[in-house]
């Protein structure tokens, strides 16, 4: 499955709260907290289920001054390590 | 260093929060207070428990403010319990129940996985929280027994409480560890 086309969802259980310049996020289920910075919040916020990973990557190009390829690139391997820790999982479908 | 303590209040809050609507929480143990049946690394998973359900040998998590603590309960007061680290030689100050997060109902040491809600372990517990308020009366530096009896017997008792509660507890993990 091509990860750029799919969409991430945040586990259900997992608490976050978004600070000026950072965003922590409590994952109950493996008792990890995760301070993640002003972009990993900014990608963090738009984890909805219904954003796909390619449409993260083009507002984060949108909001930051960085290439679109190594945007798509962050974003998928931040995103990935968000789903080791449990924090999210992706759907092949945008969920409503 | 106070961003450091703002994020853990955040990281608290949160968790506490989680505790609340997911109805258990995993904590990774930190320290050696609790040893041998917690060790730094291990994981707890803790759920809520209302104060008057609350037993001797609970192992509880509670809010010290700075920090969360986890620790067995030795004795039950009218608001409040007496806590002690298993490896500890003094009791806590005393716990008021509205600190008390919950109890562990589950103890995660690598693969083994240790339910504290099964007859033997409440029953074992019972037992190890009794001996460890002795071991608290014997071996405390300020208790009650300092000073009415020779320094040698004190410490003899106290380390003789102790040996037989390391006992219990490691022949409980080694049974665990077999069954």
């Amino acid at each position: 499955m091509n990860t750029n086309h799919t969409y991430p969802i945040r586990n259900k259980n997992v608490f976050a709260r978004e600070e000026q310049l950072e965003t922590v996020i409590v994952i109950p289920d493996r008792g990890k907290a995760e301070v993640v910075n002003e972009l990993g919040g900014f990608i963090w916020s738009k984890i909805t289920g219904s954003v796909s990973v390619e449409e993260i990557a083009q507002e984060v190009c949108a909001e930051y001054p960085v290439d679109e390829d190594e945007a798509r690139t962050d974003a998928i391997q931040f995103l990935k390590s968000l789903e080791i820790k449990g924090a999210i999982w992706f759907a092949s479908e945008p969920q409503r | 260093m106070e961003k450091d303590f703002e994020r853990k209040q955040i990281v608290h809050e949160l968790s506490r929060a989680a505790l609340v609507e997911n109805g258990s929480l995993r904590l990774k143990v930190t320290s050696y207070s609790m040893y041998p049946i917690l060790a730094a690394g291990s994981f707890v998973v803790v759920e809520p428990k209302p104060p008057k359900n609350l037993r001797c040998g609970d192992i509880i998590v509670w809010d010290q403010g700075a920090s969360w603590n986890t620790h067995r309960i030795v004795k039950i007061q009218e608001n409040s319990c007496i806590t002690k680290g298993d490896a500890n030689w003094e009791c806590d100050a005393p716990v008021e129940f509205k600190d008390i997060l919950g109890w562990v109902t589950c103890i995660q040491n690598g693969t083994k996985s240790w339910e504290q809600t099964g007859l033997l372990w409440i029953s074992l517990n019972g037992v190890i929280a009794r001996l460890s308020a002795a071991e608290a009366f014997w071996g405390s530096q300020s208790g009650p027994a300092a000073g009415r009896i020779p320094p040698w017997a004190k410490s003899l008792l106290a380390n003789l409480v102790r040996f037989e509660k390391k006992l219990l507890l490691r022949s409980a993990i080694l049974l665990s560890k077999i069954r």
